[in-house]
């Protein structure tokens, strides 16, 4: 019966005063009771809390106390306004609110506004809810998200865009401001625009942190139309109840262009190594080539040095006989022709085993030894058996080589030789010594006391096939001091001559030790 | 040239020799020098070993020129050694050029003269080998 009496009363007769005031002071939310003059007529505990005051002190003092300075004014305004034609309503939803603490600290807040009307007059009562921790949360998020590399776009369910980073608004060519609020297809290029919709709906559907798009390239659109490659992560974010999804969008122009590179290097890579491949093969032909050449090169000196003096010296032989047998029988003029024959035949021969030396020098002999120059200089003397008068001294330290012993010797033979062959007084001497040893060469000099050679020769003497005399005069061919020149160089030395005024000599470098290359299949 | 009728001395020199102008040298020294072979001329190395059958090692001295057609001169001295008699008859050799590598390949075969025939004192050198060899014999 009691309860029944107890359900038929209306709660709001239940409602003593007393019992209002225990539910506003026990009401985790500030709330503040206005008087329309901007009277703080109430506020409950949790609003003293909020704003570090007494509630003694809070009630009775104008409610422009609680805000900042720079508001106060207009909030005045806006108060009065809405005294006007009051609603129940969130206050200043398209903006930051901020209520003045005690202690001068201003505080992020929001403010719901509820009109009473009593006899009494018409009344506000604010709810008032401290958001720095959520704002804070918020900052930081926004922080973190304005900091990213990648451009960041938050989009809500419908797919408006409701915040993006200013890395974005670079990389997109929009502002800020122009991104949000428009649909997230403004960034996807036209032909893909379509589809777009439904892709979100089914991440929406089951949304979870992906990358998009993982089997197909992507490509985003600027706000110049022009489009870029790009690689996009999706992230689902629940906030009040709502669930956005936060797009991170990196820009793989570069890393596209890179690839491309990359493939493009690797192909010229292929390219160069088909290149280097077909240009081995051709040295191998071509060093085959020249390997065949210089077997042809032998063939012809054997061919010149065998072959062709065979009959030259039948020529000579015969010329030989007709002055033996017949010489009597003959003119003076016959037997002198018969003379410069022979002479010529001569010269011939030894003109062929010139080029035979000359072309031989080219090649390099395979086997090294150690040659004693002093001792070489002495064989050489005893062969070139010196007239009598001529003689040649050797210095005291001619050093002992690694070299082919057979270069070396004719290097000495014909540098000695043609002291001696072309020595203008009955006299002389030719002096063999050593200049430097150092740790690669040694300096050899050859110098005779003979009747030197012009300054305007010296280069011409080298030349093959040249002498500086009437070859009737001397028996030379003037292969000797190319021959010379061709063998020092070959090994890696250098010759020079000086002569001023009486005397000449040769200088020449020779390798201490020679370095032999791996020896010639062909030879 | 075919070989001279049957010598009536009893010193024989076998010249393996292509060249006619080199035999008529050989020839000519031989002549200048006084010494009493009889030469034989054999243009090749078949015809030589062929020569090899008619004359008696013991008084017989090879001249071989290496540079003959087919098979060359040392080819024909490894041969004429293998025959019964004529392995330790003494041998001369004659080259055109005294290259290198004929000496080289001479070597071995122990002659007792090597001559290079451009050679001014090859002559006079390769017949006081054939007079000493000469006395030796008589």
């Amino acid at each position: 019966m009691e309860d029944k009496a107890q359900n038929s009363i209306a709660p709001q007769e239940m409602l003593t005063a007393n019992m209002y005031r225990h539910l506003a002071e026990s009401c985790p939310v500030a709330m503040l009771l206005v008087s329309s003059t901007g009277t703080i007529l109430y506020a409950n505990p949790e609003a003293c809390r909020l704003f570090l005051i007494d509630n003694n002190v809070l009630e009775g003092s104008p409610l422009e106390n609680l805000i900042p300075e720079r508001y106060r004014k207009g909030h005045a305004k806006l108060r009065l306004h809405y005294q006007q034609g009051a609603t129940r309503r969130a206050m200043g939803s398209n903006r930051a609110l901020f209520a003045l603490r005690s202690d001068g600290v201003e505080v992020p807040v929001e403010v719901g506004l509820n009109p009473i009307r009593t006899e009494h007059g018409q009344f506000v009562l604010s709810t008032i809810i401290d958001v720095t921790e959520r704002k804070r949360a918020e900052s930081r998020f926004q922080l973190a998200v304005e900091s990213a590399l990648n451009a960041m776009v938050m989009v809500d369910q419908a797919g408006t865009i409701v915040f993006s980073n200013t890395r974005t608004a670079e990389m997109f060519g929009y502002t800020s401001e122009e991104l949000n609020g428009q649909p997230i297809e403004i960034l996807v290029p036209a032909r893909f625009r379509r589809h777009h919709p439904e892709k979100r709906a089914s991440f929406s559907n089951a949304p979870a942190s992906r990358p998009m798009g993982a089997d197909r390239d992507l490509y985003a659109v600027r706000a110049d139309g022009s489009e870029m490659p790009v690689e996009v992560g999706l992230n689902p974010i629940r906030s009040n109840g709502a669930v956005y999804t936060l797009c991170s969008i990196v820009d793989i122009t570069e890393r596209k262009r890179n690839q491309e590179l990359q493939a493009i290097h690797s192909l010229q890579l292929e390219q160069s190594n088909r290149a280097l491949a077909a240009a081995k093969a051709d040295l191998e032909r071509a060093v085959h080539t020249l390997q065949q050449n210089n077997k042809d090169l032998d063939e012809f000196v054997h061919i010149a040095s065998h072959d062709l003096k065979s009959p030259l010296r039948g020529i000579g032989q015969l010329a030989q006989w007709v002055i033996e047998d017949e010489g009597d029988a003959l003119s003076m003029e016959g037997r002198q022709n018969l003379a410069t024959m022979q002479q010529r035949v001569t010269r011939m021969g030894q003109l062929l085993d010139d080029l035979l030396a000359y072309s031989k020098a080219l090649r390099v002999h395979p086997v090294v030894t150690s040659v004693d120059v002093g001792a070489l200089v002495l064989d050489i003397v005893s062969l070139l058996a010196p007239a009598d008068g001529f003689e040649v001294t050797v210095g005291p330290n001619l050093p002992t080589i690694h070299a082919e012993r057979p270069a070396v010797e004719v290097v000495l033979t014909n540098l000695i030789g043609n002291a001696l062959k072309h020595h203008d007084r009955d006299t002389g001497t030719v002096h063999v010594r050593c200049l430097s040893v150092d740790s690669d060469m040694v300096e050899l000099e050859v110098t005779d006391d003979g009747p030197g050679i012009l300054q305007r020769y010296h280069d011409q003497i080298f030349l093959p096939f040249r002498t500086l005399r009437r070859r009737d005069e001397t028996e030379t061919t003037g292969v000797g001091l190319a021959l010379v020149k061709k063998l020092v160089e070959t090994r890696g030395g250098s010759i020079l001559v000086e002569s001023a005024g009486r005397g000449t000599s040769f200088r020449f470098t020779w390798p201490r030790s020679a370095i032999v290359a791996a020896p010639d299949p062909s030879a | 040239m075919s070989p001279p009728p049957t010598p009536p001395l009893d010193l024989h020199i076998l010249l393996v020799e292509d060249d006619d102008i080199d035999v008529r040298a050989m020839r000519r020294q031989l002549q200048r020098s006084g010494l009493e072979f009889a030469l034989v001329v054999a243009h090749d190395g078949e015809a030589a070993l062929a020569q090899l059958e008619l004359l008696a090692p013991e008084t017989t001295v090879l001249i071989v020129d290496l540079n003959i057609p087919a098979m060359d001169g040392v080819q024909f001295i490894r041969h004429a050694r293998r025959v019964p008699g004529w392995t330790a008859v003494p041998t001369c050799v004659l080259t055109t050029s005294g290259g290198v590598a004929d000496r080289a390949r001479v070597q071995p075969l122990q002659v007792c003269a090597y001559v290079t025939k451009s050679s001014p004192r090859a002559y006079p050198w390769l017949m006081s080998k054939l007079r000493a060899y000469a006395a030796q014999v008589a």
